[in-house]
């Protein structure tokens, strides 16, 4: 069904590994996103951790329970995992509470990744609105990593305000870079914001990245992707070349637990990264 | 098919105290007024051959509720799992009927296949023998013969009972059935007794409504996903989680951490597609915002993305949810009504006269 | 099986026809016996699926949560009918809304009693009803006999408000309704305590008494909410005994006894005596009824200078 490896899973899925929480850094200026930067307690769950950009672990509070998130770090930043989280829920709420030193747990990596294999070779566009944009980090750099492999690489990034964009340390490094073309944008102009302003589906427009040998991954609220998707298909994308990731609450995370699926699929096994033509296939149950 | 025996009415005593020597046995007995799957005494409490009981035998293995793990006592302490509660002691789970022993092989697939095994369900299911009864009472809801199966099917268990006018012949079913079979010294049956039990069970097969309901279930589903038809099926469900409950084949579950008597521990219990909860996210963004939404998942999975998964329904035609449902809804009719909406649908389709 | 009247067809076919009522909710024969369905209609011409019998045991008020807003037409007992009642009181309902056929009920008949009396499964029954006489294969049985309990102790047998009726009204006995709920109160606590472990050692959780109550209408019932978590569904009798409790003193002073709930209840537990008591204390401290006047409040609502306080501790 599946074509995740079953990792360290195999022998109680349900066990959480034991992290330490080494830093909390605030992603944006009203405070209700946090990034997490884990650390194994064990050694030994260290060395067996693997994971691609596009995977999730459900993080599990004692006395709360567990939620999933996408890891916002890339296999090629080591020593650490980083989930970037908002406060929302009864686990997020009190992982907001939580601080550096103290012990949570993380069950994963859960799920598939975006299409590396695919990507090899392509030009890639990266379109991230608002709070989705913690895989997309996870993506932007591994693809870095390996420059030489991939074509031009292109992200328009948007959110609210200025001061609601994640990651702006990397955003600005990457802007520094002369190898890969990285468009901010806010929703309404923002004193001192000198860059673009606009939504996401008409900055897209503008921006009009080509498709040919181009591989679209687009994450963010359902309306973006709802207007973006038009655009995409204007500028040539077809739907083989757009990938996307759900968020369907999930609680197992294995697909034993029955939640999850959008039709016969279950968002947890055979996503999250899904392409517009999977999901063509399947029912709007997201 | 091997050897039958005969087990007597007067050896059944005897008999039941040697299962006991093997596990922990659960049987049907009554228990606060209803005929329920239960940890029994002894023979004195076990009730064979009845009727199916309101609520089926799939919380032997897959328990309303069980802890995945303990933690620490103090609620700030949120490193140190304490145990997990893998559960192997040996049980033999006597009496159940051939509907619900089949059940088992489809939550076999959800939980003992797949990415990971499910190491709780798979214990236990590991640990447990299972001694059938033969169908001799099929009632008016059961539907067990649209899935092929029958009051005789012996799928999922190890041992199959025919009950004979107070005696039992025995059939040795699996592997494990055929090794403790050994240990009871059994007489072999003789023909009278194999006719007999033969022909009670096929009195009972007789007793089944004819019925026609799986038969291109999968492709008439693939086309009704947007259908109104969803809509008024679901007029009267009052969103309560009996029909998944009391289902043999239900298997979707909530994972909670609650503060027990003995200390912290991470919990799995059922949950329902029933429930408005069930697929309600943290934002209040519902993927499945209303009844209709709801039912036609119940029904997809069980007779769509099933067979298309696991390739088994995810319904034995026990006639639990109908009789239980407290608006009577019949999943009979529902999939009636969804084979001639198909059908509808197929007529009114241009083109299809070539 | 008993169709309805021709003058109440006539008279539902002329709401939906003329507008009045987009949907009217009634009763049609289920696939079990002795056990009606709710039915939804929408069109004139499907009104002759409709019946009326003691086979006819939901309260269809429960419905209208569904339907804020719009107008419908229902069929009420008159328990069902101080449902609507009481959910005027509390401003959940508009009268004009509603177009009500209401029945004059002698009670509703419980199948498993029926089965009991036949030595059978529910199911494997072959019964009918006409009139007071329920009929199985080989047994002629009152409906006195194989009643709901929640019917024994009725005491409203015809409907408070309605547009039309069904039926002659029936006498009311005007004994005391709370006989056997005052026997409950005279045990011992220990006793007590027993009884209610009894009953609810029978139930799954599966919130059905919840969902059929007209007065559960919460938009987030407390045993659903997460933030924060009252409550964990388990089968842990601590839990089911805690949300027994907190939402039968949710439904102090509004709970009309239409018993709904214990009809509806697939496990059989007896809810109908706590939800009793309950009603009998209001009726004793505040002399309230909540199933008679649509005007007004609810006593736990209000506050008047001479309300009881013998229970502040």
């Amino acid at each position: 069904m599946s074509e995740r490896s079953c990792g360290q899973l195999c022998h109680n899925p349900y066990l959480p590994l034991p992290m330490l929480i080494m830093r909390i850094a605030d992603e944006v200026d009203d405070r209700t996103i946090k990034s997490f930067d884990l650390a194994f307690k064990n050694v030994n769950d260290a060395d067996q951790f693997t994971y691609t950009p596009g995977q999730f672990c459900e993080l599990s509070i004692f006395g709360q329970g567990e939620a999933p998130f996408g890891i916002a770090s890339s296999p090629v930043e080591t020593g650490f995992l980083r989930f970037t989280v908002k406060q929302a829920g009864v686990v997020t709420s009190k992982l907001h509470s939580l601080k550096e030193g103290d012990s949570i747990g993380i069950r994963g990596p859960l799920g598939n990744t975006f299409p590396l294999e695919l990507m090899h070779g392509k030009n890639i566009v990266v379109i991230g609105g608002g709070f989705a944009f913690t895989t997309l980090r996870s993506l932007i750099i591994t693809l870095l990593d390996q420059r030489a492999d991939y074509g031009d690489i292109t992200v328009v990034y948007g959110a609210r305000t200025p001061g609601l964009l994640m990651y702006k340390n990397d955003l600005n490094a990457w802007e520094q870079r002369g190898d890969i073309k990285v468009v901010q944008t806010i929703d309404v102009a923002a004193p001192g914001w000198e860059r673009q302003v606009g939504f996401v589906p008409a900055v897209v427009e503008q921006t009009a990245p080509s498709a040919a040998n181009t591989v679209g991954i687009i994450c963010g609220p359902p309306v973006m992707i709802r207007f973006t998707l038009p655009v995409m298909t204007k500028l040539g994308f077809g739907s083989e070349q757009i990938y996307t990731s759900l968020e369907n609450r999930m609680k197992c995370g294995i697909g034993k637990c029955g939640r999850c699926n959008v039709g016969r699929k279950y968002v947890c096994l055979d996503g999250p990264v899904f392409s517009m033509a999977q999901l063509a296939e399947l029912p709007a149950e997201y | 098919m091997g050897e039958k025996y005969l087990l007597t009415k007067d050896n059944l005593t005897a008999w039941i105290s040697q299962l006991q020597q093997h596990g922990r046995l659960i049987a049907p007995v009554m228990r606060a007024d209803e005929l329920r799957y239960d940890y029994a005494d002894g023979a004195r409490e076990v009730v064979l051959g009845q009727h199916n009981t309101r609520r089926s035998a799939k919380w032997v293995f897959f328990p309303q509720h069980e802890v995945l793990l303990r933690y620490g006592k103090r609620l700030d302490d949120y490193s140190q799992i304490t145990d997990t509660v893998i559960d192997n002691t040996p049980q033999v789970l006597l009496g159940v009927t051939p509907c619900d022993a089949r059940s088992f092989v489809m939550l076999d697939r959800i939980f003992g296949q797949g990415t990971c095994q499910d190491p709780y369900y798979c214990a236990r299911r590991a640990n447990t023998l299972v001694i059938a009864c033969a169908c001799a009472h099929p009632t008016s809801t059961c539907f067990c013969n649209a899935f092929g199966s029958g009051p005789a099917d012996s799928t999922g268990a190890d041992v199959l009972l025919y009950p004979v006018d107070g005696d039992y012949v025995v059939e040795l079913v699996s592997d494990a059935g055929k090794q403790i079979g050994l240990d009871w010294h059994l007489p072999l049956a003789n023909e009278a007794a194999i006719e007999r039990a033969e022909a009670i069970t096929a009195a009972a097969a007789e007793r089944l409504q004819p019925i026609e309901l799986t038969a291109g279930i999968e492709q008439d589903l693939a086309g009704l996903f947007e259908s109104g038809l969803w809509r008024e099926v679901a007029e009267k469900c009052i969103a309560c989680g009996t029909c998944t409950y009391n289902c043999p084949e239900c298997h979707c579950f909530n994972i909670v951490d609650s503060e027990l008597a003995s200390g912290g521990a991470r919990l799995r219990g059922w949950d329902a597609c029933m429930f408005p909860q069930f697929t309600a996210q943290a934002s209040g963004y519902n993927p499945r915002p209303d009844q209709a939404s709801r039912w036609r998942q119940r029904v997809m999975h069980k007779f769509s993305y099933l067979p298309a998964n696991v390739g088994l329904f995810g319904c034995v035609g026990c006639g639990r949810c109908i009789v239980s449902c407290p608006v009577r809804l019949d999943i009979r009719q529902v999939l009636q009504r969804v084979h001639q909406e198909a059908l509808t649908r197929a007529a009114a389709a241009p083109g299809k006269e070539g | 099986m008993n169709a309805l009247p021709d003058n109440v067809k006539q008279a539902i076919a002329g709401w939906l026809q003329s507008g009045e009522i987009e949907l009217f909710i009634g009763y049609e024969a289920s696939s079990l016996p002795l056990q009606a369905t709710p039915a939804f209609v929408r069109k004139a011409e499907d009104l002759d699926r409709l019946i009326w019998d003691a086979t006819c045991e939901n309260n269809l008020v429960s419905f209208l949560k569904q339907f804020r807003g719009k107008k419908v037409g229902l069929m009420v007992k008159g328990c069902d009918a101080r449902a609507l009642v009481g959910l005027m009181r509390e401003g959940q309902l508009v009268r004009d809304n509603l177009r009500i056929v209401g029945v004059c009920c002698l009670g509703v008949v419980d199948a498993k009693r029926v089965a009991a009396a036949a030595g059978q499964a529910v199911e494997e029954l072959d019964g009918r009803v006409t009139g007071t006489d329920v009929l199985t294969a080989d047994q002629h049985l009152a409906l006195s006999s194989v009643m709901h309990a929640t019917c024994a102790a009725c005491r409203h047998h015809n409907p408070e408000i309605y547009d039309i009726l069904i039926g002659e009204p029936v006498a009311d006995a005007d004994d005391d309704p709370f006989d056997d709920i005052r026997a409950v109160e005279a045990l011992g606590s220990a006793e007590r305590w027993a009884r209610f472990e009894h009953e609810l050692s029978k139930c799954n959780l599966c919130f059905a008494c919840r969902n059929v109550c007209p007065f559960c209408y919460c938009n987030t019932c407390f045993a659903d909410k997460t933030m924060p978590r009252w409550f964990t569904a388990t089968a842990e009798p601590k839990d089911i005994q805690f949300y027994q409790i907190i939402r039968t003193f949710h439904l102090a002073g509004r709970c009309v006894g239409c018993n709904a709930c214990s009809r509806a209840c697939p496990q059989g537990v007896d809810l109908r005596t706590m939800l009793d008591k309950l009603r009998l204390d209001v009726w004793e401290l505040y002399q309230d009824d909540a199933g008679v006047n649509p005007q007004g409040h609810p006593p736990l609502t209000t506050y008047r200078e001479d309300d009881d306080n013998s229970f502040v501790l």
